[in-house]
């Protein structure tokens, strides 16, 4: 089995779309194009390489000090430095750099080279202008002169495509059929979306071409086709932006409250609002103060209408009358076609990604396991921005690699995914198939060590033995679905059966860990995080359940409340002994010295090299 | 309790031959501190506090003459707080004068002296060690960073051009 550490999670990042495909293939071309001179063949040293043959971990100490640059140029070195350097056990000498250098810590969705080039970029980076302003944007790793900044649009959400893929996935495996055929029978049919929808844009180019100044109507109805057809590439969907362009409902009452509203007794928005409080009637039988009935009504008005998004004055002039929407001629009259999107469409962003917002938060996070709707709500608050973990072994993975590639990427609505909860079956599915295979971990140990497990769990570790020589440990793990809860939990809630974190090497038990990978390094899936623990420190919980006069099978919670006394070996061999430390100390996957760093950095430090666990005297 | 420290202690090299030192120039390293404190595992516990000699097997005479040298030195500098060592000390790469020319020597010894003031547990010294090295590093191309330490270029002609190339940012600096 591949070593699970090494599966890092697939992050997405966002794909961009090119308004003008000409002007900005031709400037990537160059930029892409430029010839890296072939390296000189060097030769092969005479002397020793004594520097390479240093211990890891002193290797470590000389990168430690040095500087964000050079830490680049010693990657460089070679294949030995560039592994170490980019190893995960040398985050922190990237980070101790970075903070030297006075940058900010790592956004989550970027490299330390892509953070690099972000932070220190004083060009724009697909023309290479250094003479203009530049534009940063962290969600798109990138920094851009006004020109590039303006011309290139983003298609953000791919967490939405991931959902449908999962949910098409579901629905071919619910009718019995291929699931990677599905989706990509799926895709398929995007690209040819997609490719209908570039011809379109030409079309609309072209008109624009040929369109009459003094068209006033002709004029109006591209630019409005215009700018739904940048809403689309910006990765909106129609049912996001389609309201603004037809209906004042989204603002129109939100205005009238803004201009009109009154905090006078007889205002009729005030008294519906009191009406409408839950605590009226309690609050009139205790005869509360008038006033502050009416403070509090107002206050539920204005809290209604806090995130309600304000029109720009240029919306405002240019969509007028009473009730319906209509176009302002004497606004628009003279001015550039382009003119409806540069002046109003910072307005409509704004209120489609409103509305999506609260359309995924509805549509998805309610359905989707605690994993997936960390990602959803994460994605959801910071307007969008495309950050997708993908199990490595699920067949989506290939698929979203063909979607990235194209960069193409926008889906059409999402399809509603409530009608037969197959979505529900199909994560609670994936969720236990996961369980099954930390079992399968945790019950080879427990059976390579002697330790008591029932005979269920002895025969699937000797199935799985000879299942590797026929069949992949996948479809092992789905013959042995109808293992249960009922089966799997007395063992993995065992003292014997704790997991430790591939980050920061904190033990835990399954349910604990799950969450712990989630909240604190935001990490799924569980499969390629949580491991078995080393041998020395199951040795040694081993010996305290004996000293303990406590069966082997006994739960990790009964042992929660006592005090352990703890023997480490430290890095330099010598043995320290800490006393009255508490489950959570002894867990915590740190040395003591370590942990008030290790708590900041817990992807930069060693396990804690437990070799005997003891009960704690009473003094 | 371990017995009061001797005022000299007794060195063996991984030669066999023995140093003499003053106690507060071998208490700078923590390993033979913690030796003489009592506080090492059993096996070496009563090593400090008779005549014999404390076994240094990794280190070998001409290193821990060197190291010695720079103990000397040093033996009245504060000891460093255990808290200290990573967050609050500033990262600057500056090594004093005295400490500068006595780490002038090869590479060879550079190295040994880096090893063994991991092995003795002699902080200061190893960040001097890891300074130097750093500095030696700094500023170069990673052809010059190969020559300079004898590392060979295992990568191929094409990966490498492609490396370069992702690494733009950090060339022009």
């Amino acid at each position: 089995m591949a070593n699970p550490k090494q599966q890092e999670p697939l992050k997405l990042h966002p794909i961009f779309l090119k308004r003008d495909l000409s002007t900005f293939e031709e400037k990537l071309r160059r930029t892409l194009a430029a010839e890296v001179p072939m390296p000189r063949k060097e030769e092969r040293p005479t002397g020793p390489d004594r520097i390479s043959r240093l211990p890891l971990e002193l290797l470590g100490m000389i990168f430690s000090w040095l500087p964000v640059d050079a830490l680049f140029r010693a990657a460089r070195v070679s294949r030995y430095f560039r592994r170490i350097l980019l190893s995960r056990e040398r985050a922190w000498n990237w980070r101790t750099a970075r903070r030297e250098q006075g940058w900010d810590d790592l956004e989550m969705h970027l490299d330390e080279l892509q953070y690099a080039k972000y932070i220190s970029a004083d060009e724009c980076m697909i023309c290479k202008d250094d003479q203009v302003l530049i534009t940063r944007s962290p969600e798109h790793r990138l920094a851009l002169c006004q020109d590039c900044g303006v011309g290139c649009y983003f298609v953000p959400d791919i967490l939405e495509q991931t959902a449908t893929l999962c949910q098409i996935e579901a629905s071919a495996i619910r009718r019995g059929e291929d699931a990677v055929a599905a989706i990509a029978t799926y895709i398929e049919g995007r690209r040819v979306v997609i490719e209908a929808t570039a011809r379109d844009s030409a079309t609309l180019i072209e008109h624009a071409e040929c369109c009459d100044e003094d068209d006033l109507e002709c004029k109006q109805q591209l630019s409005h086709d215009l700018c739904a057809f940048r809403m689309y590439q910006l990765g909106y969907d129609y049912i996001d932006y389609a309201p603004i362009f037809a209906e004042k409902v989204w603002w129109c009452w939100c205005e009238t409250f803004r201009n009109e509203y009154d905090p006078d007794y007889d205002d009729p928005a005030l008294l519906l609002a009191i009406s409408e409080l839950d605590w009226y009637p309690a609050a009139a039988e205790e005869e509360e103060d008038e006033d502050e009935l009416f403070d509090r009504a107002s206050e539920a008005i204005e809290a209604e209408h806090a995130d309600c998004i304000i029109p720009s004055w240029e919306y405002w002039k240019y969509w007028h009358g009473q009730d319906k929407l209509a176009r302002n001629d004497e606004f628009y009259a003279g001015r550039a076609l382009e003119a409806e999107w540069y002046e109003l469409s910072e307005t409509y962003i704004s209120v489609a990604r409103q509305r999506r917002s609260s359309r995924l938060s509805g549509a998805f996070i309610h359905r989707c396991d605690r994993v997936l709707a960390a990602l959803v709500r994460r994605s959801v608050q910071q307007g969008g921005e495309a950050f997708a973990m993908v199990d490595r072994d699920s067949s989506e993975l290939e698929v979203l690699y063909t979607l990235k590639k194209r960069s193409n990427a926008e889906l059409e609505a999402v399809p509603d995914l409530s009608s037969d909860g197959s979505f529900d079956r199909y994560l609670g599915e994936k969720v236990h198939l996961d369980k099954i295979r930390i079992f399968l971990r945790v019950a080879e140990a427990l059976v390579s060590d002697g330790e008591p497990v029932p005979d269920f769990a002895k025969r699937l570790v000797e199935q799985s033995r000879s299942a590797r020589r026929h069949f992949a440990g996948t479809d092992f793990v789905k013959a042995n679905r109808e293992l249960s809860d009922h089966d799997l939990d007395p063992i993995l809630t065992r003292a014997t059966a704790l997991l430790r974190c591939g980050f920061c090497s904190r033990k835990l038990p399954f349910d604990e860990m799950r969450v712990h990978l989630l909240d604190d390094h935001e990490a799924g899936p569980i499969t390629s995080f949580a491991h078995v623990p080393e041998a020395g420190f199951r040795r040694a919980m081993y010996d305290l359940l004996a000293s303990l006069q406590l069966p082997l099978t006994t739960a990790f919670n009964e042992l929660r409340a006592s005090s352990i006394d703890v023997v480490e070996r430290m890095p330099s061999g010598v043995l320290l002994t800490s006393r009255d430390q508490t489950w959570e100390e002894v867990l915590c996957g740190k040395s003591d010295c370590e942990l008030p760093r290790a708590r900041r950095n817990v992807d930069g430090s060693a396990t804690r090299q437990i070799v005997a666990l003891r009960p704690a005297r009473a003094r | 309790m371990a017995a009061a420290a001797p005022a000299k202690v007794k060195l063996s090299t991984s030669e066999g031959e023995e140093f003499e030192v003053e106690n507060d120039v071998a208490v700078r390293s923590v390993l033979i501190k913690n030796m003489l404190e009592g506080k090492s595992p059993s096996v070496l516990r009563h090593v400090g506090e008779s005549d014999q000699a404390i076994p240094l097997p990794n280190v070998s005479a001409n290193v821990l003459k060197k190291v010695l040298e720079w103990c000397e030195h040093h033996k009245k500098d504060p000891e460093p707080l255990a808290e200290d060592q990573d967050d609050t000390r500033r990262k600057t790469t500056e090594i004093s004068d005295w400490d500068a020319k006595f780490i002038q020597v090869d590479q060879e010894m550079l190295f040994e002296i880096i090893l063994a003031a991991n092995y003795l547990d002699i902080k200061p010294l190893l960040d001097v060690g890891c300074k130097t090295v750093a500095n030696m590093i700094k500023g170069k191309q990673p052809e010059e960073i190969r020559k300079l330490f004898n590392i060979v270029n295992d990568f191929t002609p094409e990966e490498e051009a492609q490396i370069k190339k992702e690494n733009e940012w950090a060339e022009d600096r």
